[in-house]
């Protein structure tokens, strides 16, 4: 051990304390920079024969993998919850809430308190008025909210393009962050501040879709989706968005590309295979995700709940009853008796609606003019069967007999269907039948009235066999017969040229109202996930509210809850990752010490050395 | 929200200070607006009571807004009811058999005092509350009643009731003016000392025979009396003197009795004098040397009695029955002279809006309870035959049609006439046994309901739709009668309908209020035609003769008035008190469901305020509280801040 040695040793310490020195003043100066990880100093203390002196290898970044990992999850989720919450939150304005003017609640009571007045007072141009303008507040709060969706399915489109540009960014300057990872001549603290912008990437390509990020020892990272499909490894998948140009409401999506009339959203690997990632569910969080569930799901939903409602406001209106007569069979003891029922009238999408009790429990049957042979219990329990009844009425009753063991039914003649029960065995029993027929004109046509009307002022009766089916995107189609607009007597005046004091029209149509049943979603064994509405026009309406206001709080809920916990997480980096100030600067003290004394060490060996030397 | 920018957000102590930050603002915008929550999805769990009760206010409200329009119009009606009563009491008592006044003054001023009672009956018949009227049961566009000179004096060439009436009063005058009578005395040799006196046809004007009396012994005096059994055949009566000695002595008197058209009963005494009074009187007859110059004395006598008759007593008759046809009630046609000489006139006729007024354009039923929906039914004792007929002359528009699907059974034969106007005979040729049937049907006038009737002959007491077997074909007959008039009456009365039925308004959920009002029924009716008749005649007084006729028209113009407005019809369907009745039912109604929306509607009202407002003290409290902990935070956190290493180097 001699001089040189100490001398070796405080200046390998004055280079370490430099070192340090530069590091916590690089701390200290990023410490409000986002994404940047605190860094920290390797030192080696090598101990030869005599001499053992620190040296720095290099930096260290704080960095956790697998907080890295549930960072990365949590923000996609994060930011699917946000994104559906921000549209949602928008809706619910436009919605309205219970009482408040605009709310389809408020608008529903006024139409139904107007045509009460107006049955108390037919004669009354004012009443008649009032109730022609609350139909027409009806129709356009039905438009507005139609229109609102489908302008907010708009907006999505826009955001997943501008996202998929976006997106397409970042994944090529992730890859770059990558190539140039490769390079291993790069010092530590260059090396460090990439680490932290490939990580600030690959949170921000997170934010836009599910990710996996596979960190590797070279410091590149790998990209996948949840669902397994590669974004980045060897080279960049490229996301395109091919824009469906403007949104209706039959603008729906349809798994085979050929149909789809939304925009189509597509990864193209390096290797040129091409994926729907819509079709192929690929989707499982992020803003893409979310904005795709919002285009074609929750808004879709929001938009054929408001359909159902225009659908049943039309035809609670236009629906003219023709109960069916009393029939039997002629057989003089215990004859099947049932009823004789005219369906003639019948436009497609009308139906026939009878009851018959089986072994005591009674059973309801809707029976469909349609070509589409559905058959299929709905919300409420109602058995409801496709038939086409506009053609020959005897192969439509004999498609209608197959279905049923114990009624027997029969047509007599174009334009009949005879319902009959099963005369001496006794166990079934035709309770009631009615075939349901959409008004064909504003007078002499009976107390219904085609106020409700669709595109064109053309007849809505619900057309099943269309393409697409004539209910879907009605609300944003249903308008006031212009005829009733121009002469609004035609509200109460049923015959020609009858009096204007008869309130028939009028007390018909509340009373279609209160008592008209209505059911959404077909199937429910084919829209599990769907609400069902079902119940009378308001009640209809009261779900519908009572189901958007509890989804959206739902979602702003789910929103809040995963905004805390990436909060939470954030936290947790913040202290993992983050420069605390206080210990900064206690480090930088305890350096400031360790240099003035390792400067003190040089000075002492130096004045020793001047003093040997002098002495020699 | 942007969840990605900074990777490391603030420090969670400043995220607790920007959350308190935003409860703060969250209550004070309920602070502000009282309301708990300001959008659909705050108001979580309470949004489906919200939303009902919301729906139950509104219809709460749909239907106050309903009570409050039918309250307005039955106080509107209650008001012309009660002047509806008023003046009913008025006209009875303005025109008192043999009450003249000084100097005739209630003869001169009846006509117009009548005349101003009618105008105001018409005007607040068409009276309207905002544009409805309130008298034509559902047809309340336009007003029920045309104005009083229209009704009276007819327009465009449509008659009035004037000219309904004149042709009326010639009719039942007839040619001579005697009540279309004719006396005959055959001048034949020798000399029969017989007057005959009979109607000149079978037709509904005039006067029609009914009896026949004298206080001469019938060795004086003999005479045939009309028949009134055989229906639809012109009566006729004659009076034989018995020659001297037997001849009529002076103060026996012959009694003549007539059925009036509008079913009164009048009749003339003639006496038997010696020598003629003088001035001659119209009431005696000069016996002669031989008994046919008696019969010629009384025939003259006679003859000018009977236009004296005719001028007074059934010149009123005419006058009412004359608006009895021309302001035809629910359920009856205006009847009108048949023929271009009323005088000679034998059948009345329908008419319609193409040459007559129509007093009455409301809604109206068109088969009504009263006279069994246009039908009769008669018993013929001899044949012990029960007839069902059509009233003559037949309406399209009112009153039943009978329609027979008569089977002949056993004991009943019933044949059936489809000759308008129809008619069912039922002939009993001996006891029924019991389970035997009669069917036929009523139908209502334009494609209405067709009611089946069944008559079912039972042994014992008969129920509804039965008939009594009797102990021979007659009292059978009797039965069966008895009990076809139950079943027509029932099937009129469900015809005919409520009139309060044809005006509702909902005012709860299951509750209707019924305020319909014809201004055809009974009250009403009764009011307009007495008013009508006494406003078109005049009674002068220029000198002693026609005073006298005059007053002896007017009692019996007040004696037919009196008739017509008694207060006996108060009990009657759609009189004016009834009426008054119904509609304050009506009101009571409207007021109970008023308190129960009331009441209602202050427990749905808390309810809701319990749902969606908030407790200004409760937010108040919140308030300072988050404000004490918020500025305990802004004061723990900037005293943190300060304590920073770097600042003690």
């Amino acid at each position: 051990m001699g001089l040189t040695t100490s001398l070796t040793n405080a200046v390998s310490g004055l280079r370490v304390n430099q070192d340090a020195l530069g590091l916590v003043s690089k701390n200290i100066a990023n410490s409000g920079t986002p994404g940047y990880h605190r860094q920290s100093l390797n030192v080696v203390d090598y101990n030869s024969q005599d001499s053992s002196y620190a040296r720095s290898v290099g930096a260290n970044r704080a960095f956790n993998q697998s907080l890295q990992s549930y960072y990365n999850r949590q923000v996609s989720d994060t930011a699917n919850s946000s994104i559906q919450a921000s549209y949602l939150d928008r809706l619910q304005g436009f919605l309205g809430k219970p009482g408040a003017a605009g709310s389809l609640d408020t608008i529903y009571s006024d139409l139904q308190n107007s045509l009460q007045a107006m049955a108390t007072s037919p004669d009354d141009y004012t009443s008649r008025s009032n109730a022609v303008t609350a139909a027409q507040t009806m129709a356009e709060t039905l438009n507005r909210l139609s229109s609102t969706i489908q302008g907010m399915r708009q907006e999505t489109e826009g955001q997943i393009a501008a996202n998929v540009h976006k997106m397409n960014g970042m994944l090529n300057s992730l890859s770059e962050v990558n190539s140039r990872m490769l390079d291993l001549g790069m010092t530590d603290s260059a090396r460090a501040s990439l680490l932290d912008q490939r990580d600030r990437l690959v949170a921000s390509v997170g934010e836009l879709i599910d990710v996996r990020a596979d960190y590797r020892g070279d410091g590149t990272v790998a990209l996948m989706t949840r669902s397994g499909v590669g974004l980045l490894d060897n080279g960049v998948s490229t996301f395109s968005f091919k824009s469906a140009g403007s949104l209706s409401a039959n603008s729906v999506f349809d798994p085979n590309s050929a149909e789809t009339k939304v925009g189509q959203l597509s990864l193209t690997t390096p290797s040129g295979l091409t994926i729907d990632l819509v079709t192929q569910g690929v989707l499982q969080g992020g803003e893409l995700g979310g904005l795709v569930t919002l285009r074609d799901k929750t808004l879709v939903e929001a938009q054929e709940q408001l359909d159902e409602i225009a659908s049943g406001l039309a035809q609670a209106f236009s629906t003219v009853k023709t109960p069916g007569v009393a029939a039997d069979d002629g057989a003089a003891v215990d004859p099947a008796t049932g009823f004789d029922v005219d369906i003639s009238a019948l436009k497609p999408g009308n139906d026939v609606l009878f009851s018959y009790s089986e072994g005591g429990e009674t059973k309801q049957v809707r029976v469909v003019n349609s070509i589409d042979p559905v058959d299929y219990f709905d919300a409420s329990g109602q058995r409801v069967i496709g038939i086409d009844l506009s053609g020959n009425a005897t192969t439509a009753a004999a498609a209608l007999n197959a279905k049923f063991n114990g009624l027997n039914i029969t047509s007599t003649g174009a334009g009949n269907l005879r319902i009959l029960d099963d005369g001496a065995l006794g166990s079934t029993d035709v309770k009631s039948a009615v075939a349901r027929s959409t008004s064909t004109g504003l007078q002499g046509a009976g107390l219904a009235l085609n106020l409700f009307v669709d595109q064109g002022n053309s007849t809505y009766t619900n057309n099943l066999d269309s393409d697409p089916p004539q209910k879907q995107g009605f609300a944003a189609r249903i308008s006031i017969n212009a005829a009733v607009v121009a002469n609004n007597k035609l509200m109460v005046q049923h015959e020609v040229g009858g009096t204007l004091g008869d309130a028939d029209r009028a007390n018909y149509i509340i009373s279609q109202l209160d008592s008209m049943n209505f059911t959404s979603g077909g199937n429910p064994a084919a829209n599990k996930d769907k609400f069902q509405l079902t119940g009378t026009l308001g009640e209809v309406i009261s779900q519908l509210v009572g189901f958007q206001g509890a989804n959206i709080n739902a979602a702003l809920t789910k929103a809040d809850d995963r905004q805390l916990t990436l909060d939470t997480i954030s936290d947790q980096m913040q202290s993992e990752y983050g420069v605390n100030l206080d210990e900064e600067m206690a480090r930088l003290m305890e350096l400031q010490n360790a240099y003035s004394a390792n400067a003190r060490v040089v000075s002492v060996v130096k004045e020793l050395l001047d003093a040997l030397l002098a002495s020699v | 929200m942007i969840v990605n920018k900074s990777m490391f957000p603030l420090q969670t102590g400043f995220g607790v200070i920007s959350k308190m930050q935003e409860r703060f603002s969250d209550l004070q915008v309920q602070l502000g607006t009282g309301m708990k929550a300001s959008t659909l999805a705050d108001m979580g769990r309470d949004l489906p009571l919200s939303l009902s009760v919301r729906s139950r206010l509104g219809k709460i409200e749909g239907y106050s807004a309903n009570i409050a329009t039918v309250d307005l119009r039955l106080s509107f009606l209650d008001k012309t009811m009660s002047r509806f009563d008023t003046i009913e009491g008025e006209a009875r008592n303005s025109a008192v058999q043999g009450q003249y006044g000084t100097n005739n003054i209630n003869m001169a001023t009846l006509p117009s005092l009548s005349k101003a009672r009618l105008d105001e009956v018409v005007t607040l018949l068409n009276s309207d509350v905002a544009g409805r009227y309130l008298f034509g049961g559902s047809n309340t566009d336009h007003a029920p009643v045309p104005d009083t000179t229209t009704l009276l004096e007819g327009q465009g060439g449509k008659a009035g009731f004037k000219a309904v009436l004149s042709e009326r009063k010639a009719a039942d005058a007839g040619l001579l003016g005697n009540g279309r009578l004719t006396t005959a005395h055959p001048v034949v040799i020798p000399a029969v000392p017989t007057v005959t006196l009979s109607e000149d046809g079978a037709h509904p004007f005039g006067l029609k025979l009914s009896n026949i009396s004298t206080t001469a012994p019938n060795t004086a005096v003999t005479y045939t009396a009309p028949d009134t059994t055989t229906p639809g055949i012109a009566r006729t009566l004659d009076v034989t003197f018995a020659e001297v000695p037997d001849q009529i002595v002076a103060g026996n008197t012959i009694t003549i009795g007539f059925s009036l058209p509008d079913g009164t009963e009048t009749q003339i005494t003639l006496e038997a004098v010696e020598t003629a009074s003088v001035p001659p009187s119209v009431n005696e007859f000069v016996i002669g040397a031989t008994a046919d110059d008696t019969a010629a004395n009384f025939q003259s006598t006679l003859d000018a009695r009977l236009v004296d008759v005719a001028s007074k007593e059934l010149n009123a008759a005419s006058n009412f029955v004359a608006s009895e046809s021309f302001f035809n009630g629910p359920g009856e046609p205006v009847l009108r002279v048949k023929g271009t000489n009323p005088a000679t006139a034998t059948e009345l006729r329908v008419a319609d809006g193409t040459d007559t007024i129509m007093w009455y354009q409301g809604q109206s039923p068109a088969v009504a309870a009263e006279g069994l929906g246009r039908t009769s039914i008669r018993t013929d004792a001899a044949t012990n035959t029960v007839t069902l007929a059509e009233k003559a002359p037949v309406s399209a528009d009112h009153g039943f049609t009978i329609g027979g699907t008569a089977a002949v059974t056993g004991n009943i034969t019933t044949t059936y006439s489809g000759a308008s106007p129809n008619a069912l005979n039922v002939e009993f040729t001996g006891v029924p046994t019991a389970g035997q049937q009669v069917q036929f049907t009523l139908t209502e006038p334009n494609g209405g309901t067709t009611r089946e009737i069944t008559l079912t002959a039972v042994a014992g007491k008969p129920g509804v739709g039965q008939f009594q077997i009797g102990a021979d074909a007659s009292a059978t007959a009797a039965n069966f009668s008895k009990a076809l008039n139950t079943v027509v009456s029932e099937a009129a009365i469900l015809a005919e309908g409520n009139p309060r039925q044809t005006v509702t308004s909902q005012i709860d959920d299951s509750t209707r209020a019924s305020y319909g009002v014809q201004g055809n029924e009974s009250g009403m009716l009764r009011l307009v035609r007495s008013l009508a008749s006494m406003s078109v005649e005049t009674f002068l007084d220029t000198d002693a003769a026609t005073e006298s006729a005059s007053k002896e028209r007017y009692d019996a113009m007040a004696r037919r008035q009196q008739l017509q407005l008694s207060a006996s019809h108060d009990s009657e369907r759609g009189s004016i008190e009834i009426l008054t009745m119904e509609l304050a039912v009506a009101r009571m109604s409207l007021q109970n469901a008023t308190s129960r929306h009331t009441d209602y509607k202050a427990q749905l009202d808390n309810l809701l305020s319990d749902v969606e407002t908030v407790s200004k003290e409760d937010v108040a409290m919140e308030l300072m509280a988050l404000q004490t902990r918020l500025q305990a935070s802004y004061q723990v956190t900037a005293m943190v801040s300060q304590l920073s290493l770097s600042k003690y180097m």
